[in-house]
């Protein structure tokens, strides 16, 4: 007996150096309390890298290639033609320059001269007309598809000079082309994949497994440091973590709160942004979520400053409205303040109790997150149950709107003329809850087709006051998400204030 | 005798066409739309309409088994939507290190669980047997991820004398195949070890109550050969069940495990092709479960009768 209260014992203290169990908590998440490696930058070696997913076709048009997580393997075999900067602008990479005539419904794209593809060949205008031509057909499977479908049609004027042509203006269409449609890469064959003009070309892959890139001798921009990169699919959030903290891998893609916190006492380095805002949606169509009362009364019941502190352990911050805090055009939007009785007065007028389904994807942070919301409104009387679904059912349970009330985590946030009318505007295939508001759509339509800042700025104020005030969806926390990298890891760059995680593999090197 | 077996085997033959006529129906049961769910929020009608085809939802789903079936008695599983590559190449790549996984862990559960469960049964009630029943019942508590996290702590981030996690082939490099073997191995053999040694256990002590061990004992037998030549093979049948069923179970994988450690076997692509909505590659491991489970237990039947001839002469 004894010794198996002794087992239990030495379990329990184990589970609580993997970090289970609480540990001193960083004042400044961002602030790194490991240096970076001292003296210069180290050429040579490789460099080991933890994924959170498994990558599919190493291609532009596969969505898994091109999501947040995964844009460092992408940004080894690809050169995105845009890229969000640190203060949320999006400026020209592999372009030179992305200019509007005078309503933005017509573009030049200038290409760099003397850019080649991998295995050689140009990469001229006539490439990056055939890249986005490829994305658009159904066949890619890009979700790509629907942004290449605004474009009317594509002129190359010269070998390094595009026309693109739009249906509608648009003075954000260059934000279209810092994912997918922006790493142009080479038609695949039937015996090879795409070729893009990245630093690295892909050496070796194991779908699923892994994939080891090697140094290209012909990149057009700054040397990579490392010869090499192995990208290892580790799709457990612990044991991913514990392989950066015993050496296995250099650096991992990183979501988890404790993981983010312990970093500062593991002696490891972060680079993280405010990448990820999590929000709770509601189906408008249905009842009693129809009701813009019903939708208030959850605003005012939530308390965003207690999820961040016991959610995202004060690594993440209460989101402030529709826009993170590092997106362009931001302004201000009078989020309501926690205040139960009005939420009581609300439901008082409304005069049916308000009982619902929670959908989550089965994921412990959205299980912590609704368990903390189902207390908060069990105390103004409104019972909500929650309903973990696998990823696929869940999101199949979205796209249809066969739901009440739903989590979602999104990291499109950053981008005030997608991600508004990508979620909120009439018709989107993903305005998950059916939301219809010729305000909003006025004001976004405004903003897309402004090209004067200060109009864009005012467009976006108007579209984050309706979508406070009809709430068709709660904005809780704005979540960090990024790098945990070994002490002996260089180059990283400070994302704090990026809206988007996007790092160059060239940029990194190994003090080893 | 032959007519048992030829019964047994037009019954596992049975079993593996439902099976497998239920895995190739299997799009068509979802709930939801396997298009949406995998092509994403922005998917056209045409690419929902292509997507459909290609994975046989346009057919009904009696017809769309049928091909999957007659593609699939021509070695074609066809491809991983995921990225293209054949489902046959996925499971060529797979099978080994998933055999492996499950090979190094029997011999983990059955190196700890022989000597503890013969030591626990001539000694019922001593102190050896107590201690080792609480620490099955201990051990059975853990979770697998818990205790594989625990051996990572341990040995990857305390020791740093095995790495975390990752795989390299065994044509690879041996030996750093054996080192990323050990703590996935540890981590399914400990758990089953205490499932081995609580059956072992049990069935021990009821053969050394029978008479026969008795008259053994009278001949004067010593207490290693009464119990190596004349208990253990008779009380092994449960466990050569366990071991043949785990073996049938393990061509699908350990998902828990193998997610865990990053091995790339059938369980991380079981994972992985689920969480993707690969449907090709979700039917073809579904069809080789299947498979396995009824080959074992066919073949654990076949062995029982080698083990214990008085069942072979119940069937005659």
């Amino acid at each position: 007996m004894n010794n198996r209260k002794r087992l239990v014992a030495v379990a329990l203290a184990t589970a609580a150096a993997l970090g289970a169990a609480g540990c001193s908590a960083s004042d400044d998440a961002v602030a790194n309390k490991q240096p970076a490696p001292a003296g210069a930058a180290v050429d040579g070696g490789t460099l080991r890298v933890g994924l959170d997913r498994a990558f599919g076709r190493l291609d532009p048009a596969d969505s898994a290639l091109t999501s947040q997580p995964m844009l460092l393997l992408a940004n080894s075999l690809f050169d995105p033609l845009m890229v969000n900067d640190k203060d949320g602008q999006v400026r020209p990479y592999l372009a030179k320059s992305f200019t509007p005539n005078a309503d933005a419904s017509s573009w030049t794209l200038e290409l760099r001269d003397g850019v080649k593809f991998g295995n050689g060949r140009p990469l001229d205008a006539q490439a990056v007309i055939d890249h986005v031509q490829r994305l658009a057909k159904p066949e890619s499977k890009c979700p790509c598809a629907a942004d290449a479908a605004t474009i009317a049609g594509m002129t190359a004027s010269s070998p390094t000079s595009v026309r693109i042509d739009l249906k509608k203006p648009d003075a954000a269409l260059p934000n279209l082309f810092t994912r997918a449609l922006g790493y142009i890469a080479s038609a695949p064959t039937d015996s090879s994949a795409p070729v893009g003009s990245g630093p690295f070309t892909v050496e070796q892959s194991q779908p699923g497994v892994s994939v080891t890139v090697a140094r290209n001798p012909g990149y057009w921009g700054d040397k990579p440091h490392v010869d090499k990169v192995v990208y290892r699919v580790l799709p457990d959030a612990d044991s991913r973590y514990q392989s950066v903290r015993s050496g296995d891998v250099d650096l991992i893609w990183a979501e988890t709160p404790t993981h983010l916190r312990q970093s500062n006492t593991d002696g490891l380095r972060t680079a993280t942004a405010l990448g990820a805002t999590t929000t709770t949606l509601f189906n408008t169509k249905v009842a009693p979520f129809d009701d813009p009362r019903v939708r208030r009364a959850m605003q005012y019941t939530i308390d965003r400053a207690t999820l961040a502190k016991v959610v995202t352990l004060d690594q993440g911050k209460p989101a402030e409205g529709p826009l993170v805090s590092t997106a362009p055009y931001r302004s201000a939007t009078p989020y309501p303040a926690p205040d139960p009785a009005k939420a009581r007065q609300l439901l008082a007028e409304v005069g049916t109790p308000v009982r619902f389904d929670y959908l989550i994807p089965t994921q412990p942070e959205a299980q912590q997150r609704a368990t903390v919301l189902q207390q908060m409104l069990g105390d103004v009387g409104i019972h909500m149950t929650i309903k973990p679904l696998d990823i696929p059912t869940y999101l199949s349970n979205l796209y249809q709107r066969q739901f009440q009330v739903a989590d979602f985590t999104t990291s499109a946030l950053g981008d005030p003329s997608t991600g508004l009318s990508t979620f909120f505007g009439t018709g989107s295939p993903t305005n998950f809850p059916g939301f219809a508001d010729p305000a909003l759509d006025t004001a976004l339509a405004t903003g897309r087709g402004a090209l004067d800042p200060a109009r864009r700025g005012a467009a976006y104020a108007d579209a984050g006051r309706v979508l406070v005030q009809q709430a068709p969806a709660l904005f809780l926390t704005e979540n960090r998400v990024g790098f945990i990298a070994a002490a002996a890891v260089g180059g990283l760059p400070d994302l704090s204030g990026r809206s988007v995680v996007n790092v160059s593999p060239a940029a990194l090197w190994v003090a080893r | 005798m032959t007519r048992h077996i030829v019964l047994r085997l037009l019954r596992a033959a049975a079993v593996v066409v439902l099976v497998t006529t239920a895995a190739a129906a299997l799009p068509h049961l979802m709930r939801g739309s396997p298009a949406l769910a995998t092509l994403g929020p922005n998917a056209t009608p045409e690419q929902i309409a292509a997507f459909d085809a290609e994975i046989g939802l346009d057919d009904n789903a009696l017809a769309a088994a049928w091909h999957w079936i007659a593609d699939a008695l021509h070695g074609d599983l066809g491809n991983s939507l995921a990225n293209g590559v054949p489902v046959t190449t996925e499971l060529g790549d797979r099978v080994p290190v998933t055999l492996e996984l499950f090979a190094a862990s029997q011999l983990v559960a059955l190196a700890i669980a022989l000597p503890v469960a013969l030591w626990s049964a001539w000694r019922p009630g001593g102190w050896f047997d107590r201690l080792a029943t609480a620490l099955a019942f201990v051990w059975l508590a853990i979770p697998a991820f818990v205790l594989g996290l625990l051996l990572i702590y341990v040995a990857a981030v305390q020791w740093r004398i095995l790495p975390a996690t990752g795989w390299t082939p065994f044509t690879d490099d041996p030996a750093d195949n054996l080192r990323h073997l050990v703590l996935p191995a540890l981590t399914m053999g400990l758990t089953e070890a205490a499932v081995f040694t609580r059956t072992l256990r049990a069935q021990l002590m009821d053969t050394l109550d029978q008479t026969y061990i008795d008259a053994a004992r009278g001949r004067g037998l010593g207490a290693t050969r009464l119990l190596l030549r004349r208990a253990l093979r008779p009380s092994a049948l449960p466990l050569v069940t366990l071991i043949g069923i785990g073996f049938g179970m393990a061509l699908g994988g350990s998902v828990l495990v193998e997610t865990l450690f990053a091995v790339p076997g059938m369980g991380g692509l079981a994972a992985t092709a689920i969480n993707g909505r690969d449907f090709p590659v979700i039917q073809a491991i579904v069809v080789v479960t299947a498979v396995g489970v009824v080959a074992a237990t066919l073949a654990v039947d076949l062995l029982y009768r080698r083990i214990d001839p008085r069942i072979a002469h119940d069937h005659r």
